[in-house]
């Protein structure tokens, strides 16, 4: 069987810093890993690689057994890699349901369809359990509240591997439990 | 509030209009028609601004964009006896600058004002030195009279008998308005504006957005240069431009970086001056010609004091996109 992820003798140099010195790892679908270090240990460099953020210096990244190219998010997005970042890539000032279609619009004759984005919007927030307003604006919300807009933003592209960029820290113990919970449901649920 | 100002300044105007037309109908209607006029250049720079700060770029170089094209449009349309062939060169002198300013802006990730000051002196510089005296485009760009609206009392005589840069300026504005907000360009070219990362990781690429509307903004820049030399007044001379450009900008931020908001702020501006104008002709007020030219600049320096810490700026406005930072 093929892994969902395999990653390679990926090396990445920042100038004298070494950020990840010839890494493999692989995951299986239905699978949740967490990645531990001290700050400055590479993670979230190692995780912007494979969703095609960072450039690496060195080695390959397949997912299902077909190679990617580097420094290509639109490529990563078209092999089902979602992120979610340690700083949320929502605009502030934008609803929900803005943030959640950007890039992806539904679209009739060339203008948005706002209603069925929206429909979309509850729909698949109905579906894995995470409860959003489609019309909040991003900086109105809790954090809590933001990182579930950057999840269903993640998992409504058809993602078959969910990287999460230190998705704990900016939450209250509270919140990351409610989080934790989310996750195991979508590792049943195949992601 | 805002809504709310703009309704007070809409019925005032009403209520003047009403009065002034019912002594004389003719002036009336012909203030308006003069107040488009000043308005479209203004308004059509504007939309430059508005074009290049939604999606982060500043550009203060919207009026050596406009004096460059003023100067090309008339040149060529001078040596090649042909107006039209003139607005083309102007146009395309637009995009020219457009996509300078985009290479120094977005591809060497220059100080944006920096940019913006390189092509306003390099206009200034070149129009000056470039001028020669004696040329003249054979006919201005000649109005169009409306078929129907024309003939409507009071919206006819306002409306019917512009140019047709008049009208394609219009109809640009109203189509960029509704593609700014009702299309993926414009929620894309928003979100780039605001919080260039979150595009990108959403799959759009900040650099081809940002090149492409700076360069379109340049071609309505050349477009509002042309229509100052090619259908305003039919001449070129040094210093051309007097300062619209910056005062475009000043109508940018009055109108809230929103296309209509600009136009309307434009409109306002441009009645002002229409206003002065004809009070100056009949001799009601004695005021040296010099006190009225002013009357642009001051405007500018009131809204924007007043403006001044209640309008927000696209978040990302001036910052070059790094993307490996994020």
């Amino acid at each position: 069987m093929t892994h969902l992820l395999d990653i390679e003798n990926v090396t990445k140099r920042f100038g004298s810093v070494l950020a990840n010195d010839a890494i493999s790892l692989s995951v299986n679908p239905g699978e949740v890993v967490a990645l531990l270090g001290e700050n400055g240990a590479g993670k979230s460099t190692l995780v912007k690689t494979v969703f095609g953020l960072v450039r690496p210096d060195s080695g390959k990244i397949r997912i299902k057994g077909e190679e990617i190219a580097y420094g290509d998010t639109a490529g990563a997005i078209a092999h089902g890699v979602g992120m979610v970042h340690q700083h949320f890539q929502l605009v502030p000032v934008m609803s929900v349901t803005e943030n959640l279609i950007l890039g992806d619009e539904p679209t009739s004759l060339g203008f948005m369809k706002m209603k069925r984005a929206r429909e979309e919007v509850v729909r698949i927030s109905e579906k894995y359990g995470l409860e959003v307003d489609p019309d909040a604006i991003i900086e109105d919300l809790p954090v809590g509240m933001a990182q579930r807009v950057e999840i269903l933003k993640a998992l409504r592209k058809d993602v078959s591997l969910l990287i999460l960029d230190e998705p704990t820290a900016v939450l209250t113990p509270q919140e990351t439990d409610e989080l934790l919970q989310v996750l195991r449901n979508l590792a049943k649920s195949g992601v | 509030m805002k809504i709310r100002i703009s309704y007070v300044i809409t019925l005032a105007f009403i209520a003047l209009f009403t009065y002034f037309y019912r002594q004389d109908g003719a002036i009336a209607t012909s203030v308006v028609y003069t107040a488009i006029q000043f308005a479209l250049p203004l308004a059509l720079a504007a939309m430059v601004g508005v074009m290049c700060e939604r999606t982060g770029i500043v550009n203060i170089g919207i009026e050596g964009t406009m004096l460059l094209s003023a100067f090309t449009a008339f040149f060529v349309g001078a040596i090649l006896k042909d107006t039209i062939k003139g607005l083309i060169a102007g146009v395309l002198t637009g995009v020219i600058v457009g996509l300078l300013l985009a290479l120094m802006a977005v591809s060497w990730k220059m100080d944006q004002i920096i940019a913006g000051v390189i092509i306003n002196i390099l206009a200034a510089g070149l129009t000056s030195f470039l001028y020669r005296q004696n040329y003249s485009i054979p006919s201005t760009l000649s109005p169009i009279d409306l078929p129907i609206i024309g003939t409507w009392p009071i919206i006819g005589p306002i409306l019917s008998f512009h140019g047709p840069i008049t009208y394609f300026g219009i109809v640009f504005i109203i189509g960029l308005w509704i593609a700014l907000y009702r299309t993926p360009w414009g929620l894309r070219s928003r979100a780039v504006g605001e919080h260039p990362s979150s595009a990108d990781t959403a799959g759009v690429s900040v650099t081809k957005l940002r090149y492409l509307n700076v360069t379109i903004a340049g071609a309505i820049g050349g477009l509002a240069g042309a229509y100052l030399s090619l259908e305003a007044v039919g001449i070129f001379e040094r210093g051309f431009t007097a300062g619209k450009g910056f005062t475009a900008l000043a109508i940018m931020i009055f109108g809230r970086w929103n296309p209509m908001g600009a136009f309307a702020a434009a409109l306002f501006f441009g009645l002002a001056q229409a206003v002065t104008n004809q009070l100056m002709i009949d001799e009601v007020v004695k005021i040296p010609p010099q006190f009225i030219n002013m009357l642009p600049y001051v405007l500018t320096i009131i809204i924007l004091a007043l403006s001044a810490g209640k309008v927000r700026p696209p978040a990302a406005e001036g910052i070059p996109y790094e993307k490996e930072k994020t």
